[in-house]
């Protein structure tokens, strides 16, 4: 069926009285800000949710690569990578431990350390959730060349040789624009 | 459709009035529907890490990871594979390779259904992207999949992904997008349309094209056959898999991450999942239980049946969706004699 300019006109006449501008532009923000809003909230979603028996560890202060990720999709401009993980230091005396989650091209994947990261950091001896991490879709399109996949890596160090820090759960997610204010 | 990435049209207001003198509301419409469509056609199905790395000489075909995919496909064709291998660095004998089997069988060693596969002939070859088309009964049978490596391709990392290819004339969604959208009611009252009236209509549009459409929150698995690499625990009191000295769920247990928040449909503060386990109970018919814990509630499985297989509840577990990440615990209790054995577990949300 074919939808006239016309016929949405007539619909929208009460709404357009009320708002006093112009109704073709107004209806048009609304369905641009409705549909971004409603993307937002259909975008929450699961890239990787993984978890070890044995926690994956690294000992000493060279980054290393615990965990590697292909060929995600990205969704530009309004999306970011959300991720958390769940971790420990021990040893040493006092230790900071690093957990990177890195995001490369399709050129720069595999165990390089380009492309974008994205960390968080422990000194909890006992097992806890880190806060929430966010790799932003604007830097991954800003990076260069638009990344229609995205190759995710999570590397890990400490801050003393003597120490270690053990990963025990990842999740990545996508996040969207909070919709509260619409 | 494969691996297309929605465009956002609207970027700014400035944007908008410049379309609006130049589109009608169709085209607007029509715009809005197939970013709708890109954002509705793409899954994640499983993606592993850092699971299996054999010694570069082996050969033997391993390991099994034993996961599930969505249910009905009818309106779905596409599926897309991606691997991160890391050949053997070892010179002689036959090359690497690696070959991913879906099948309904539980032992996907022999299945039938769909097979994709590639030979690792350059060391620095390390990503392997396979697409094929994934055909299985459409009566709603679900699937099992494995990944085999030989000659020492040690699988880094796989990731599998849905892409829903419609079967419909685009037209008829555009069209019909376009309709429903003018329908709705809060538009036709005059009130202007938010958010929820556009999240209805992804619900419709969803709905339509895939009848059964279900977003997968978790699928987990140990990486082994059913003959081995199983999780196990014979005591009657309830363990964490990831950790069985942990015996509830808490702030800092381990668990899967949910991002469901703003997921629920019209509103919702709520989204209600089913949840599955791959095991076996050494007992038999005595009673052992897996339990989902998440901030609202539990769903336990029992399992009583030495036989593995997967396992169904018809409870509910309950995700909130206030927050922006809800998550959910698995724990798992034996019948205190003899050992509950768990392979893979899973949580999807329920279709419309």
């Amino acid at each position: 069926m074919a939808i006239t300019y016309g016929r949405q006109l007539g619909r929208l006449s009460t709404w357009q009285r009320s708002d006093g501008g112009p109704a073709s532009s107004r209806l048009l923000q609304e369905l641009a800000r409705a549909t971004n809003a409603a993307k937002s909230r259909y975008a929450s979603r699961n890239l990787v949710n993984d978890g070890w028996v044995s926690a994956l560890r690294v000992t000493g202060t060279t980054e290393s690569l615990l965990a590697m990720y292909p060929a995600l999709p990205v969704i530009p401009y309004c999306f970011s990578l959300r991720w958390q993980v769940r971790a420990r230091v021990q040893g040493g005396a006092g230790p900071t431990g690093t957990v990177v989650l890195r995001a490369q091209d399709a050129v720069h994947r595999g165990e390089t350390t380009t492309g974008i990261s994205s960390t968080l950091t422990t000194t909890s001896t006992s097992y806890g959730f880190s806060s929430i991490g966010t790799l932003s879709a604007v830097s991954l399109v800003a990076s260069g060349a638009w990344w229609r996949d995205v190759f995710l890596s999570l590397r890990a160090n400490t801050n003393q040789a003597g120490a270690s820090i053990e990963v025990s759960n990842l999740a990545i997610w996508y996040e969207g624009l909070d919709a509260s204010d619409w | 459709m494969a691996d297309q990435p929605i465009v956002t049209d609207f970027k700014s207001i400035d944007d908008v009035e410049t379309y609006a003198n130049q589109a009608t509301v169709a085209e607007i419409g029509k715009k809005i529907a197939l970013n709708l469509q890109h954002l509705l056609t793409w899954h994640a199905l499983r993606v592993v890490g850092a699971q299996y790395e054999p010694s570069p000489d082996e050969t033997v075909r391993t390991p099994h990871y034993r996961w599930r995919i969505l249910d009905t496909l009818t309106n779905s064709r596409a599926q897309a594979c991606h691997l991160c291998l890391l050949p053997k660095t070892t010179s002689g004998g036959s090359a690497p390779s690696w070959t991913l089997n879906v099948g309904a069988s539980a032992d996907t060693d022999s299945i039938a259904h769909w097979k994709v596969g590639g030979t690792v002939n350059n060391p620095q070859d390390v990503v392997h992207r396979r697409a094929a088309q994934l055909s299985v009964a459409p009566s709603g049978a679900e699937t099992n999949m494995t990944v085999d490596s030989a000659n020492g391709a040690r699988v880094q990392s796989v990731a599998v992904v849905q892409h829903m290819r419609l079967t419909a004339p685009p037209g008829w969604v555009l069209d019909d997008a376009v309709y429903r959208l003018v329908t709705l009611t809060p538009y036709l009252a005059g009130k202007g349309i938010h958010a929820q009236d556009i999240g209805q209509l992804v619900d419709r549009v969803q709905n339509d094209l895939f009848p059964n459409w279900r977003r997968q929150q978790f699928c987990w698995s140990t990486r082994g056959a059913t003959s081995g690499d199983a999780i196990s625990r014979t005591a009657g009191t309830f363990g964490n898999i990831f950790d069985q000295t942990i015996s509830t769920r808490s702030a800092t247990s381990p668990g899967f991450q949910c991002p469901a928040r703003n997921a629920g449909r019209f509103g919702a503060t709520t989204i209600e999942c089913d949840v599955e386990v791959y095991a076996a109970n050494t007992g038999g018919a005595t009673s052992a239980t897996v339990r989902f814990a998440s901030s609202l509630g539990n769903a336990d499985v029992i399992v009583n049946s030495a036989t593995a297989q997967w396992w169904q509840v018809a409870q509910t577990l309950t995700l909130d969706t206030t927050i922006e990440a809800d998550r959910v615990d698995v724990l798992m209790a034996g019948d205190g004699t003899n050992p509950l054995r768990v392979w893979a577990v899973r949580c999807q949300e329920r279709p419309l």
